[in-house]
């Protein structure tokens, strides 16, 4: 489970992942401090490998060769398309949102 | 690291903790050792299970055919958990209702075993042989434990059949020498059944076939799951008939008997909807 210090949540871990590794690629401590660095959310082991795996699995990420005991992951193009539809979807809720925020609180 | 982190870390699949494992741990000694951390990783481990990441059609077909597996040698001994409840001796009350369903679980209990042992035929010659003949000692390791206790279990039965009909009174009137061998044989049976369910699945995951091996045993995983289900189906109404007064004596071990056999006729029906799914794939 994703240890999040905001009330409300507003993202899953996945996403999280494929945000971190668009900067370039990571291995999982890394993606850890790069995720609560960047967004005030502490990625535990288990959901972070749950969610690499099944990135992995359907193509999003791609594991790069092992270096100590910590393997890097980057980003495939379609797990940048995924993203990049994503964040769309998110920025378009944003925008909504701000807007009626602006009408109703003047 | 923790007791209950390093515990959390064992509690992750096989084929998980083969992919992911080493790094994995090498993230957890490298974060601050807390509660929260084993937590998350126990919710990791379950939900590896329920949900196993599969690598490609090989990685989904070597699941289904191991969780398959795994859940027919956990779910077979319900059928004979309840002839013992219910039929030896029958009670006053047992209607031939509850005989006939009984008797179509008998029969569904050796339909099973001959698709798994089919099943079994097609993985030993295809898959383990080979292993075999290429010294792949390390991927069959997990077999030796199976194989030594099912030697040893069965010469203890042997021991047993000889010992009960060469003095008669040894069943009447059984000696502590022989109510001592019987205890520690059915100990030794209950941890040669949790070897047979867990090392072939174990061995196979190391033996990391290809698809072109697992085809025939997958196609078969649909049918094991079927007879398991039906199986459990028949036992749960036999149950169900015979009510609270035939089960008086036998109601808990029966109850556990049946909620094992459920969660494994559905943990198989779902695999195998799986595995035939990424066969259709191909």
């Amino acid at each position: 489970m994703a240890r999040r210090k905001d009330d409300v949540a507003w993202s899953d871990p996945a996403l999280l992942i494929l945000g971190s590794l668009v900067s370039g690629p990571k291995h999982g401590y890394a993606i850890v401090q790069d995720t609560e660095d960047a967004v005030g959310i502490t990625l535990g082991p288990g959901t972070l490998y749950a969610a690499l795996a099944r990135l992995e699995q359907r193509g999003h990420v791609r594991a790069l060769p092992e270096e100590d005991r910590r393997r890097p992951y980057e980003i495939t193009a379609a797990g940048s398309a995924l993203l990049a539809q994503r964040l769309e979807a998110m920025r378009a809720f944003a925008v909504r949102g701000l807007t009626q925020l602006r009408t109703v609180q003047p | 690291m923790t007791a209950l982190t390093s515990l959390a870390l064992r509690a992750y699949p096989p084929s998980f903790r083969a992919r992911y494992g080493k790094e994995l741990s090498g993230l957890v000694e490298d974060l601050p050792a807390t509660s929260r951390t084993s937590i998350d990783l126990l919710y990791g481990a379950i939900r590896a299970w329920a949900q196993p990441p599969c690598h490609g059609i090989e990685g989904r077909l070597r699941a289904t055919t191991a969780t398959t597996w795994v859940t027919w040698c956990a779910g077979f001994l319900i059928v004979p958990a309840m002839n013992r409840a219910l039929l030896d001796p029958p009670s006053a009350g047992t209607s031939s209702s509850v005989r006939t369903l009984l008797g179509i679980a008998d029969v569904l209990f050796f339909l099973g075993w001959a698709l798994v042992l089919l099943g079994a035929a097609s993985v030993v010659f295809r898959i383990v042989v080979p292993a075999v003949r290429a010294r792949a000692w390390t991927s069959l390791r997990p077999l030796m434990p199976t194989l030594t206790l099912g030697l040893i279990e069965a010469i203890g039965l042997l021991w047993l059949g000889i010992a009960s009909n060469n003095r008669a009174e040894q069943v009447a009137h059984p000696s502590g020498l022989f109510i001592t061998a019987t205890v520690l044989w059915l100990i030794g049976f209950a941890a040669f059944i949790c070897c047979l369910g867990i090392g072939p699945a174990l061995a196979l995951s190391r033996l990391e076939p290809g698809a072109a091996e697992l085809r025939n045993p997958t196609r078969l995983t649909a049918a094991v799951a079927l007879t398991l289900a039906a199986l459990t189906g028949c036992s749960l109404a036999a149950a169900l008939i015979a009510g609270d007064a035939t089960l008086a004596n036998s109601a808990i071990p029966v109850a556990v008997a049946l909620a094992v056999g459920c969660l494994a006729s559905l943990t198989a029906i779902v695999s195998s909807s799986r595995g035939i799914h990424a066969l259709r794939s191909t």
